[in-house]
Formats: C-alpha cells, structure tokens, sequence
C-alpha cells in the first residue's frame, strides 16, 4: 500500500463516521459509524508501525480538522482545538527545519538555555507539541466514550510517543549527535 | 441529485445520497480505495466535513478530490473554498 493513500483512507473513514452521527436512527447507521470508527482505528495503529513521522502529524491534523469543523459550536472544545492545531502547525515547521542541518543549527542556538534543553537537545515546538498533545489526549474526558473512541485516543497517544522518538532521532542527525543506548550511561547516579 | 431536492431538504439530501453514503462507508470499512474514491466524487458530504478536509489538506485538495461542495456552498456562501 502506497504511503500517499493513509491520510486520504483516514479522511474518508472520518467523513463517514460524523454522515452517521448526524443520523444514528436510519437503518444500519449504528453498525456502520461503529465499524467506521474501527477502521480509524486500525489506520492509526498501522500509521504508528508503518508510517512516517509526517503521515502520523497529518493523521492528527486531519481528526482534529473534523472535530474543529463540527464541534466549534462549544466555545471550550473551540479554543482547545483551535491551539491544538495551532501547535500542530508549529510542530510542521519545525519538521521541515529538522531536515535541513543549516538551519536547525539556527534553532539549536535559540534553544541555548537549560530549561529549553532536554537530554541535550532542543525543546523546540515540535516536542512541545508532542508531548502537550499526549497530555492533552490522556486529560480528555474518557467517562463519556465509548470503547472504541477510547481506543482511537490510545492509538493516537501511542503515536505521538513515537513521533517523538523519531523527532529526536531526526534533531539527532542534524545536529550530528551520535545517540547514545539509553542502558549505557556512565557515571551512574550524576545524570539529572 | 437535482438542485430542487436540495433546496426542499437541506438536512437530509434523500435516499439516494444515503444510499453512496452507505456503499461508501461499506467500501471504507472493506479497505477498497478504488470504491471509495469513485463514491467519495458523488456523495453530498455534510458541509463540516468539506470544511474540516480545507482546514487539514486545503482548497487544493478539494478541488483535486473532485468531492461536491454544494451542501458547503449553501452553508458558508460561495467563494468559501477560497477564503
């Protein structure tokens, strides 16, 4: 399966999930927005395995794009979706400036203090957003979902993790930083 | 579908929109691009969804998809695509 095909299958699988929230007493509405929201669920999962860090960040921004869409209704659910994306887009940029060494020298140095570092490298708006987001997925109100939404949210958590372990590994390489196995740290016991 | 039975049901476009929603969601759930593409070009999706798709991939995208954008024309006027 082409890589091109994951976000156009998840954007299909959402328009037809919210066709049947409108209307869930039509027959075989029930089944259908349950098997829908199965099959997002199973994409983000292939995503976190098979995709790339770009498809997992456009999965995201896809969900998000729908909930924004028909949830801007409640001002509360507006404005957290509005600053997730927001932080999404920042999270885009700076993926585009992790790939090129030259510039992200550039963000390295805007990233000198310690409280901007962490474990040696940029606290740059990408792992912000990764790991605001997953704090911002755990935090959402799981006593009104359903399983399978629960298991949607888990996925995409489980993605962000990995988006991140893929975002220092790419911050990594351009700034030409070997990594170093996280069980042989020497001098045990001075690490923060 | 014709534009009267749009503009006597807004809400509900009629059975046969229901009907490539349903064969659409079949093909979804089956994994068959191929369906899903071809129903994806006929199928009066609800104005939301053509704006959250312009709000994650853009006008372009939409416009490439070859998805209606009547039900979204009539929701947020036209020239909505390119504001």
């Amino acid at each position: 399966m082409a890589m091109a095909g994951w976000i156009d299958k998840l954007e299909f699988a959402l328009a037809s999930e919210f066709e049947y929230v409108r209307d869930l007493g039509a027959p075989g509405a029930v089944q259908r927005h349950k098997d829908v929201r199965a099959r997002q669920c199973d994409l983000f999962r292939d995503l976190g395995k098979n995709g790339t860090i770009s498809d997992i960040i456009s999965a995201e921004k896809s969900l998000l794009a729908f909930e924004l869409a028909y949830y801007a209704n409640s001002k509360a659910m507006k404005g957290s979706l509005d600053s997730s994306l927001h932080e999404l887009s920042a999270c885009e940029r700076m993926l585009r400036k992790v790939q090129q060494p030259n510039i992200y020298k550039d963000v390295n140095d805007d990233h000198s203090l310690p409280r901007n570092r962490v474990g040696g490298l940029p606290r740059d708006e990408a792992r912000q957003f990764f790991k605001s987001h997953w704090t911002r997925l755990l935090n959402q109100d799981k006593g009104r979902l359903d399983r399978l939404d629960k298991d949607i949210i888990d996925a995409r958590r489980a993605n962000m993790r990995t988006a991140e372990k893929r975002y220092i590994a790419m911050q990594q390489i351009a700034l030409g930083i070997t990594p170093q196995p996280p069980d042989k740290v020497h001098g045990a016991g001075l690490g923060i | 579908m014709d534009e009267q039975t749009i503009q006597t049901a807004p809400a509900d476009v009629g059975p046969e929109n229901t009907k490539l929603i349903n064969a659409f969601a079949d093909a979804v759930i089956a994994d068959n691009d191929d369906d899903a593409t071809r129903l994806a070009k006929l199928i009066l999706f609800q104005p939301e969804s053509l704006m959250a798709i312009k709000i994650a991939r853009g006008a372009t995208h939409i416009r490439e998809r070859g998805y209606r954008t009547d039900l979204a024309d009539r929701k947020y006027g036209h020239g909505w695509l390119d504001r």
